[in-house]
This record gives C-alpha cells, sequence and structure tokens, in this order.
C-alpha cells in the first residue's frame, strides 16, 4: 500500500485500498499542529489525541510499503501542512530508542519498510534549499528505518502532481 | 539594541526551548543589553500587528524550537512564510537559532538549522549562527534538580551563553551542536522509564506502548 501526503486541494487520484491520499480535504477542517503532548505515545498509543481527521495517519504509514510527498518547497522543509500531517504522525514509530549506524533514533512500533519518494514543487527553489530537502527525506528515512527514494523538485505545483501521478498509481 | 526572543515550542507551559531562551536572555543581559521582546507563536497563526511592530523594532532575532520528525514544526513553517511576506526589511538583522531534540546527538538538528538559515536567506537577513541541542528531553528535570543538574546541562548552557554573547554583540559564529553532559546509556534508561511511568499515569499498561493499529 502507498501512501502519498501533499498539499494539493482537490488532488484528481482516486484513493483505493493501495493508495491513500492525505490532503487538506481529509480532515474536518484546517489541520491543528502538533502540540508537542507525545499523547499519541502514553495516552493512546498509535492514534493522536487531537481528533480533526488526520490523527490516525501514523497507523497509514504503519501499512505502507511507499511514502510519497506532493509539497510545496519551504525552505528546503515539506510544506506547512504536509509537515504538520508528518508532526502529527510520530505514533508510526515507538516512543523508545535505539541506536542505528551511531545515532539515536526510535524503535520501530510497525514491521514495515517505507521507501519516502518526494515531488517538490516550487518557482524559486534555491539550491540551497534542494539540498536542505534532500538531507531532510534522508533523515526522515532513516528515522523510519526504511529508505529514501527519488527526490525530485519541479517549477510549477502541475509538474510536480503530475509526475508523482506515475509513481502512486 | 533590542533582542526579540522568538519562542517556536507548541507549549503552553515552560518548555526546553523557553529554558534556552532564557540562558539567551541572562547572558545578553550580562553583556549590557536591556531590551527585549518576547514572542511565542504556538499555532500556525498569523503574527498580530503588536507582534510586527515589536518584531520589526528589534535588530537581532533569536529563534528557539524543538526539532519535530527532523524538521522545524510545521506551524512555525506557517509563521515563517507569514514573516517572510510580510517584509520587514533590515538589511542589518541579525538571525540565530536554537534547536533542541529528544535525541542525544545534537548534530541531528542541523537540516531544522539549515531551514531557519534558508528562510533568513530568502528574507534578505543575516545568519548569525546556531546551536543544535541534544538530549533536549531532559532539560526541564536537569535545570531543576540542583548542582548535579547544572553539571549535567554545563556544555548545553556553555554553547548558549556563546550564542547570547553573540546576538548580543551581533557577531557572526559558527553553529555548534552539543549534548548534555548525562551518558547516553543513562539518558536512555531515564527516557524509556519516564514512558512507562507515563503509560500507567494515563491508566494504560506498559505493554500498552507498543500497540498497534
Amino acid at each position: 500500500m502507498k501512501v502519498l501526503i501533499t498539499d494539493i486541494e482537490n488532488f484528481d487520484l482516486p484513493a483505493s485500498d493501495d493508495l491513500k491520499i492525505v490532503s487538506p480535504d481529509t480532515g474536518n477542517g484546517s489541520i491543528k499542529n502538533c502540540i508537542g503532548c507525545f499523547g499519541c505515545w502514553h495516552k493512546t498509543p498509535g492514534e493522536c489525541v487531537i481528533h480533526d481527521g488526520f490523527e490516525r495517519t501514523g497507523a497509514k504509514l504503519g501499512h505502507c510499503d511507499q511514502l510519497i510527498f506532493i509539497s510545496e518547497c519551504v525552505y528546503g522543509s515539506l510544506s506547512p501542512f504536509c509537515k504538520m500531517v508528518l508532526d502529527r504522525s510520530i505514533s508510526y514509530v515507538h516512543p523508545n530508542f535505539v541506536m542505528r549506524r551511531g545515532e539515536m533514533h526510535h524503535k520501530r512500533r510497525y514491521d514495515n519498510v517505507i521507501t519516502v519518494t518526494a515531488h517538490f514543487y516550487g518557482a524559486d527553489i534555491t539550491e540551497a534549499e534542494k539540498e536542505t530537502a534532500k538531507k531532510l527525506m534522508q533523515a526522515n528515512a532513516d528515522n523510519y528505518d526504511g529508505f529514501v527514494g527519488e527526490i525530485h523538485f519541479h517549477e510549477s505545483m502541475e509538474a510536480a502532481a503530475e509526475a508523482a501521478k506515475g509513481v502512486a498509481l | 539594541m533590542k533582542i526579540a526572543l522568538i519562542n517556536g515550542s507548541p507549549k503552553f507551559k515552560e518548555s526546553a526551548s523557553s529554558k534556552l531562551l532564557g540562558i539567551i536572555k541572562e547572558t545578553a543581559t550580562n553583556c549590557g543589553v536591556s531590551e527585549f521582546v518576547e514572542i511565542h507563536f504556538r499555532k500556525a497563526t498569523v503574527p498580530t500587528e503588536e507582534q510586527l511592530r515589536q518584531l520589526r523594532d528589534a535588530d537581532v532575532w533569536v529563534f528557539a524550537y524543538p526539532l519535530y520528525v527532523d524538521g522545524a514544526p510545521g506551524h512555525l513553517l506557517s509563521v515563517l512564510r507569514e514573516l517572510e511576506g510580510e517584509k520587514l526589511e533590515n538589511p542589518e538583522r541579525k538571525i540565530y537559532g536554537i534547536c533542541n531534540c529528544g535525541f542525544y546527538e545534537g548534530e541531528q538538528n542541523e537540516s531544522a538549522l539549515e531551514v531557519l538559515r534558508n528562510w533568513a536567506a530568502k528574507c534578505g537577513y543575516i545568519w548569525g549562527g546556531a546551536v543544535g541541542v541534544g538530549g533536549g528531553g531532559a532539560t526541564l528535570s536537569l535545570t531543576s534538580m540542583g548542582t548535579i543538574g547544572t553539571f549535567f546541562m554545563s556544555p548545553v548552557r556553555r554553547a548558549v551563553e556563546a550564542l547570547g554573547q553573540a546576538a548580543a554583540e551581533k557577531r557572526i559564529l559558527e553553529n555548534r551542536y552539543v549534548s548534555i553532559a548525562l551518558p547516553r546509556w543513562i539518558y536512555t534508561i531515564c527516557a524509556h522509564d519516564g514512558w512507562k511511568k507515563k503509560i500507567k499515569a494515563a491508566g494504560g499498561k506498559v505493554e500498552d506502548l507498543e500497540r498497534r493499529f
């Protein structure tokens, strides 16, 4: 199963059992930001305590083998929306620590292995921002104990969406 | 000379970010700075007119925020974009950053600080430098533990004091990455023990920490 997280509203690709789409249309209104309470680890383990339609994204990640982002590149980061989705999904991992390749990371909660792919878009993405974006995707893959796939940069949202559809389908 | 202390933690109560900004304020005060503005962005909000006025008056901005999933918190990205749009232009303005993470290695904050640096470049501000703090999860408890806590916090305090001094003098500093002095294995044991206590306090069982959907 693939999980596609995008900041594009009315994203025109049908969700299915093989493709879960998380977009601004997923929730019951604007997404709420993570409040750093760690309730998804100790109060309702595996699920965010904020019930706005995005609380089960961590569980979706637990059943996918590909995580695809289509996101505006904002200072080298995912866009605020996509990043808020990711911030709200830390229940994908376990709170305890493990050491991997000499660095501290989170222990796995699920057994699946994720490959992270990204299609960033923006009219004026700088070289420094591209480097940061690549590092961030690698860091996400490392923390998920997965792999990083292809990272693409597009000049427009339409181009990113079109390219990503080929990966998602 | 006015310094803006900008807290990007979503927490209402005291946070590692607020503690670290406290060290900046204390150090800058000792260096002769008397004017500060303290702004806390907890949500993805549009800065108020009053906040913008305060920020416009400050020629040094120091951000402190937690590491969220390897990067800057999503709500802070939203605020940064709003601030870029406001064009609070000042070619002399210097930006400093502190990012703290629960992981032991301060280096894990590097990319999250690069995001702030990229934002500063887009706004036309000067990057002053940053500190990446590892073991941030212990910051609050260590600062309330007296002498022993002060000892374990000392590498972090020294690095943040150096940043505070640089900010007070509007000097550019190399980024530094530090960890608390508590050995990694003790930090890990304390963290794991903490989760067991927390889930029990919330009425759950230790094995619930493993729950899957």
